[in-house]
């Protein structure tokens, strides 16, 4: 079976699971990580290295924002993103089985 | 303001024509030599690898002529030049290993050409067109400056060379001819459509007059210029030979196969990876100073079975400032990130793999601009943050097959942090100069490695920044330190790249003051995205600190090594700017990692511990961030504190998680 | 009886050359000795000894001296099996080893990794951070100290890196090359805590501007310094024990030789000698053919290395890559540019055939080897065409096994492309001329030079094979193929018949007009300094010459060109007549229209070069001398040349050949040491001295 990516492999039956620790992500038909956890908060929470710019150079609000696997909390996307935009990243991959 | 349209413009906004017509309507007035099927076919292995490799030698060295007879830096030590082979029709068959981002360009001017002057003035042998208009192509913004030539064999239009490099200055209202407060086109340097500056072999004094006349600095465009047609001339010498040798119909199909393929190649790589839809933003910060609105680049990649299509829809409409891009800086955005992605072991012949790529963009949108919007900061603003959101696409799609895992890689320093220096140097003589250090950003974490530290930036394969000591001999600074910059790397299972600073002070200038113009993105939201659940790289940082005691400090034999250690008014300087620095003033410059790939907590603790060891991430950030606990002695992993840390961050994660079906949608 | 003895160490053989004050020559070749290399250096002098019909004691007493080419500094940078070693620079600068430029990523890669961007890495750090001390000082670009060395920290900083094991230290502070106090100093500082460290000052071992090359220069200088004088004195005391009272010299990669005693304090210049041999060797045999412009090709086993000599000299680069690092050492310009005789044909994910840049190496080597190898090589390729000799090769010391070769090109080759065994080996013998021509060319037009203004040399066992062919291509005047004394350890001669040379230089980065006096001032202290050595070598130089030289660009550009700088006194006309050469120079190497005075001149560094010339040199031998045509011993089908396809070529044993004979293709020669093809018009020659001429016959 081929994968998404690092966190995210396919279920037998198609849908999304933690590839770390199986939990279910999305169930067939449903969207994208549909079911992963939202953790939003200060830019600073990605790191020191990430700094809310002071004076604010944009006149919109941006946030940390990490969609986690409900289970174990491995992190499957980690972003800073404008908080007036949703849906800034997703993905949609067609399972399939590996060639020979 | 927005920017009003002009009407008469629209000739000069060009999308490449498809071949057939192209074929067609420049067939009218010009001979074009072709071969059929059955001649390309009929090429045998030994001769296709013979004449194969004997193209990219021609190319190679071209492009390393070019690097020696230019007297620019931005060319010689940044690499933004290119060379390319064409076929008949502008089909680019080879290109250097340079600014890839360039050669998405240059076939639409050629291609432009052929549609619109083969009537006239007419292309005849021993012709040479100048192009620095990017909504014809040529290169990204007015600074890329093309030279490209048909080559007849006999009465026909066999093929084209074409050079193209980033002029230092060409006009406009400021030095380097990118203005921060530029609001539109006529701010900046005025954009020339294809015009025959060599005439029959010889180049014409008016033309040339016309084109120098712009400059701040014609010295060094004039020598740019006939560094560009020597190369011209060289390739097409060294082509004639070629032809002569194995006949117009022989190399032709040569080139013809390599074209196709490289389609074939591009398309067996993804006919193995799973189909699918990939989407993703990149952000930019300000179209020009004093503007503080967010800017989008929407990206959706689709890839159905052999073809990828790169949907753009939603990418925010162009803005009043410098940051815009034409056409040109889409089709730029999107090759080096193919090259690299899907081209790393097959041929660099841009045309075909470009048949594997559909494109949607919408004229009028930030980097698909209409005449006339500002794009003097184009290449290095919306053409890159196109190539980071490109980046981030393939890297998604690459990271589904075993396969095609090896080449991800997160997005590598997210935009361009600009220093530039006016002024007058210890010796009293004028210089303008723009600090190279920030083009070693950190590359973005693979699915196995690292990414690299200080590596550069994705657009160019090659490049250097200049040494410490070549730079203070040039120009009237001394470095407190350059660096890299610890956490900078977007922490990941793969670490992004570190990025660095520098941080200078003025010395020994004849005059009391330097101009300083600062443009740089990537303040607000951090452009180096990571992948996988890979964090960002860092926000980009540039902060002048005013009547800083710097100068007694050294007096008083202490170097600050530390921002801290400077008394002074910190003035943090927004993402675009023009100001001055003084001799009581220090200068600290701070650009970006790479992304990082998966999660931090996923990082082999050893590898974390040998990061704090070498200095690449803090010990909070070790510990906050991957989770790692390490023995205050030896400094090594201490498993069962790791295990447990990483457990409780976990939990914190959950605890302040909510399900994501519980936000409302946009 | 005054000898003289050139010693060669590869990573296989090495090769011993000597030759007397009545100009014969005598040759050995004898395994190396990894890792010790030392015994089989004196395995190979013991060889030598019996071919010149002596007792190894009788040979050495009668030796004056003894240049040895080692590769014993590359591999210890190679393997990392270096001195353990303390990096000391100024504060705010350590990273500069490890930012590299960023050039360190890529620098001297092929095209096929730099496309290969995702896969990029860059090497290992030089010096690890635990090992790095920033120091407290700061010199500017005038000389001038900005911040005084702080001795406190100093001192304890260099205690703790003497407590966590470092047994060298490399010292590199900016712009100490104008102002070199400050690192002396810390060297003194050093020794007061460790009085037996081996200490290496950037300021003495590479003065020139650009902290990270000489960062760089200086680190890897003192990690080999040490290892380099482990192996030398040992090994010169046991030359000494067989009885030689000669000098003991080693190759430097600037093409010159340095005595083994100052050697390790300048270990880095060691470091391109195993390349430089072939290249003075082609030099000498040249000054003795009458030809100042010659391309090098040494294509072995597994490399194919390229150099140039031109007018007379070798070209020499001012830096040199190693390991994706950049140092700041002159030396002659060597690029490797391919795999050589073991290089792999294989067909890429498109179908495509293509010859290397992997090679079979020399294990398991080529599939005729009958060694493992199933992969078809060049030489297997060579073979099948009937171009090489299986039970003649390299004469007779290695069988080749026919069938394999076949098998190797039929399987991998000829079936999936739809071609037979010989057709298939056809098309990889073209595609390695072709592409020898064209990384040739481009390694000769890159320096500014047209292919067609030299001849080319050609030797090692794969090289004469295809040397006519891709020179042809090249538009080269002429070939020699060396096949008379030297054959077979032409770098043991070139290593026997070189000079010592010393360099020296000093940066002093100025914008013309520079006054005369500073210039003057610059080339009096290097020429001192160099005379001082000179004189410490302790040899009996017939003489002692100086050449000057002065890096010199035009501002804003990147790279300087070294401009020579003529004898006697320097006044301003000297400095104004530096800046026309360069001109010339400048347009000559990239074209007239691309000269640009106005842009200004800079003086960057300034070098002078020291030559002693060892009183014992000979000329090669003669050559027996015969007439008209030789004759051939037999005569095969074979494929030299795709115009002419299958032929029955005469085939010549090359000790049937004399001095004064020529005879035209298609013809092959078998020598000991490497395989002639002679494609059908081209006529051979054999000169002289032995050696093989060709040339285009009449069309």
């Amino acid at each position: 079976m081929n994968r998404v990516d690092d966190n995210i492999a396919f279920a037998e039956d198609g849908g999304q699971v933690c590839s770390h620790c199986g939990g279910v992500l999305a169930a067939v038909g449903e969207p994208h990580l549909h079911r992963a956890l939202i953790r939003v908060g200060e830019v600073s929470l990605a790191g020191p290295h990430v700094r809310a710019a002071d004076p604010p150079v944009v006149d919109e609000e941006v946030q940390f924002r990490q969609l986690l696997c409900p289970s174990c909390g491995t992190a499957l996307l980690t972003e800073i993103a404008a908080t007036a935009d949703r849906d800034t990243r997703t993905a949609s991959v067609t399972a399939r089985t590996s060639r020979g | 303001m927005p920017v009003t349209p002009v009407p008469g413009s629209e000739k000069f906004s060009y999308r490449p024509t498809p071949a057939a017509q192209l074929r067609e309507i420049a067939g009218e007035h010009v001979r074009l030599h072709t071969v059929d099927a059955a001649e390309v076919a009929a090429v045998d292995p030994l001769t296709y690898e013979v004449v194969r490799h004997r193209l990219e030698s021609i190319t190679h060295e071209m492009g390393e002529a070019i690097k020696r007879m230019s007297g620019s830096v931005i060319v010689t030590d940044c690499n933004d030049f290119n060379f390319a082979i064409m076929d008949e029709i502008g089909d680019e068959v080879e290109i250097g290993l340079y600014n890839t981002a360039l050669c998405a360009a240059i076939d639409m001017a050629v291609k432009w050409t052929l549609e619109h002057r083969a009537a006239n003035p007419g292309i005849k042998p021993g012709d040479m067109f100048l192009c620095n208009d990017p909504w014809v192509g040529g290169g990204l913004h007015q600074n890329d400056t093309a030279l490209f030539a048909p080559l007849f064999v006999g009465d026909e239009l066999f093929a084209w060379t074409g050079a193209v490099a980033h002029q230092i200055d060409l006009g406009g209202v400021s030095p380097g001819s990118w203005s921060v407060k530029s609001t539109d086109v006529f701010w900046e340097s005025l954009p020339t459509p294809p015009v025959k500056i060599v005439e029959g072999g010889v180049l014409r004094s008016d033309i040339e007059d016309v084109w120098l006349r712009r400059s701040r600095m014609p010295a060094l465009v004039g020598l740019d210029l006939r560094a560009k047609i020597g190369a011209n001339h060289m390739a097409q010498e060294r082509l004639n030979e070629l032809v002569d040798r194995y006949g117009a119909s022989t190399v032709k199909a040569v080139m013809r196969r390599i074209l196709d393929n490289a389609e074939q190649r591009v398309r067996a790589k993804l006919a193995a990876i799973p189909d699918g839809e990939w989407s993703a933003v990149a952000y930019q910060d300000s179209a020009r100073e004093g503007d503080e609105t967010l800017y989008r680049i929407v990206c959706t990649l689709r890839k159905q079975g052999e073809g990828l299509h790169f949907d753009f829809t939603g990418t925010d409409p162009q803005a009043d400032g410098l940051i815009n891009c034409t056409h040109a800086g889409v089709r730029g955005g999107i090759t080096p990130a193919v090259l690299t992605a899907l081209c790393g072991d097959v041929p660099w012949a841009p045309a075909g793999v470009f048949r594997c790529i559909e494109i949607t963009s919408e004229p009028g949108t930030i980097n698909d601009c209409t005449f006339p919007a500002g794009i003097s900061k184009g290449s290095v603003a919306s053409a890159w943050a196109t190539l980071n959101v490109v980046q981030e696409c393939l890297g998604g799609m690459l990271d589904t097959h075993e396969d095609s895992r090896p080449n991800v890689t997160g997005v590598c320093l997210g935009s361009w942090d600009l220093a530039l220096l006016a002024g007058l140097d210890q010796r009293g003589a004028p210089f303008v100069s723009m600090v190279g250090d920030a083009m070693a950003g950190g590359f973005g974490a693979r699915s196995d490695l690292d990414g690299v530290d200080t590596g550069g930036m994705a657009g160019a394969p090659m490049g250097r920044i200049p040494d410490v000591e070549m730079t203070e001999f040039s120009y009237p600074m001394l470095y407190l330190w350059r660096r890299e910059e610890s956490d900078s790397g977007g922490p990941g299972r793969f670490r992004g790249g570190v990025g660095g600073s520098s941080c200078f002070v003025l010395h020994r200038s004849a005059a009391p003051a330097v101009h300083l113009v600062v443009s740089g993105g990537g303040k607000a939201i951090p452009q180096s995205s990571g992948i996988s659940g890979g964090y960002p790289a860092n926000t980009q940082l540039d902060l002048a600190i005013r009547g800083a005691d710097v100068r007694a400090k050294l007096a008083a034999g202490h170097i600050a090594t530390s921002l801290d250690e400077i008394v002074g008014q910190r003035e943090v300087m927004p993402p675009h700017l023009e100001t001055v620095l003084g001799e009581e003033d220090v200068y600290y410059m701070a650009w970006q990692g790479g992304g990082g790939y998966g999660d931090p907590l996923l990082r082999d603790p050893a590898a974390v511990a040998a990061d704090l060891r070498a200095g690449k991430v803090t010990a909070g950030a070790a510990a906050d961030v991957y989770g790692v606990v390490t023995w205050p002695g030896s400094g090594t992993v201490d498993a069962d504190g790791t295990d447990e840390r990483r457990r409780t961050l976990r939990a914190d994660r959950l605890a302040s998680a909510t399900p994501r079906s519980e936000r409302s949608p946009r | 009886m005054s000898y003289v003895i050139g010693i060669d160490v590869g990573g296989t053989f090495t090769d011993a050359f000597a030759t007397d004050e009545n100009g014969r020559v005598h040759s050995a070749k004898s395994p190396s000795t990894p890792p010790d290399f030392e015994q089989g250096v004196l395995n190979a002098v013991d060889e030598l000894a019996v071919a010149a019909g002596l007792d190894t004691a009788t040979l050495l007493r009668e030796t004056s001296h003894i240049c040895h080419g080692t590769t014993a500094t590359l591999n210890a940078l190679v393997t990392g099996d270096v001195a353990e070693v303390g990096f000391l620079t100024t504060v705010g600068h350590a990273d500069s080893i490890m930012i590299m430029n960023l050039e360190g990523r890529y620098a001297g890669r092929d095209s096929d990794y730099v496309k290969n961007m995702t896969r990029h890495t860059k090497p290992a750090p030089l010096v690890p951070r635990s090992r790095i001390r920033e120091i407290t000082e700061r010199v500017d670009s005038s000389g001038d100290v900005v911040v005084p060395l702080d001795e406190t920290r100093a001192t304890a900083a260099i205690a703790e890196l003497i407590a966590d094991g470092a047994k060298a230290f490399a010292v590199s502070l900016l712009w100490s090359f104008l102002n070199p106090a400050h690192e002396k100093r810390l060297r003194q500082l050093i020794h007061q805590q460790a009085p037996d460290a081996y200490v290496g000052l950037s300021s003495e071992l590479s003065p020139r501007i650009r902290e990270y090359p000489r960062n760089v220069t200086t680190i890897m200088s003192t990690q080999v310094g040490p290892r380099l004088r482990d192996y030398l004195a040992p090994l010169r005391a046991r030359l000494t024990q067989r009885g030689f009272d000669g000098s003991l010299l080693v190759m430097q990669g600037s093409g010159g030789a340095i005595t083994a005693e100052d050697a390790p304090a300048r270990a880095i210049t060691t470091i391109g000698s195993v390349l430089t041999g072939g290249l003075v060797g082609c030099r000498n045999l040249g000054r003795q053919l009458g030809h100042d412009n010659i391309i090098s090709t040494d294509i072995g086993g597994t490399t194919f290395l390229v150099g140039m000599v031109v007018d007379g000299e070798p070209v020499k680069s001012t830096t040199t890559i190693l390991n994706q690092y950049t140092i700041s050492t002159p030396t002659v310009k060597v690029s490797t540019i391919g795999s050589g005789g073991g290089a792999i044909a294989w067909l890429d994910a498109g179908g495509n055939l293509r010859v290397g840049p992997r090679s079979a190496g020399a294990r398991p080597g080529p599939a005729c080897y009958g060694a493992g190898g199933v992969e078809p090589t060049v030489t297997d390729a060579d073979l099948v065409l009937g171009i090489v000799n299986p039970d003649n090769f390299l004469g007779g010391r290695r069988k080749l096994d026919r069938g394999l070769a076949e098998k190797a090109i039929r399987e991998r080759i000829g079936e999936p492309l739809g071609l037979d065994v010989e057709d298939a080996a056809a098309a990889i013998y073209a595609i390695q001329n072709a592409q020898a021509a064209d990384l040739v060319r481009n390694v000769v037009v890159n320096a500014g030079y047209d292919p067609r203004d030299f001849v080319v040399y050609s030797f090692g066992g794969a090289g004469p094979v295809h040397c006519v062919n891709y020179s042809r291509d090249l538009g080269a005047k002429a070939v020699v193929v060396p096949l008379g004394a030297t054959a077979a350890t032409f770098s043991a001669y070139g290593l026997a018949s070189s000079d010592v040379v010393l360099a020296g230089e000093v940066s002093d980065p100025a914008n013309l007009p520079v006054p005369a006096e500073s210039v003057q001032r610059a080339f009096d202290g290097l020429e001192r300094e160099l005379r001082e050595r000179m004189d410490s070598q302790r040899l009996p130089f017939s003489t002692v010459e100086i050449a000057r030289e002065v890096d010199v660009r035009y501002s804003m550009q990147l790279s300087e060109v070294a401009t020579p700088v003529p004898q006697g006194p320097i006044d301003d006309a000297v400095v104004s007549g530096v800046a026309d050469t360069f001109d010339a120079l400048y347009s000559k190497l990239y074209g007239s229209e691309a000269g640009f005075r106005a842009a200004g001149h800079q003086l960057i560094t300034y070098r002078a070069y020291a030559t002693g010339t060892l009183p014992v040199r000979s000329d090669l031998p003669e050559a027996a001398v015969g007439s008209g045509s030789p004759r051939p011993y037999g005569k095969r089908r074979a494929f030299l040349a795709h115009e002419q396809g299958w032929q029955d070529v005469d085939v010549y044993h090359y000790s049937d050949l004399r001095a004064g004979q020529s005879f035209a293709g298609p013809a092959v020669v078998e020598a000991d040491t490497t395989t002639l093809a002679v494609p059908e018009g081209t006529d051979a020659a054999v000169d002289h001295l032995g050696n093989i001429v060709l040339t285009h016959g009449k069309a």
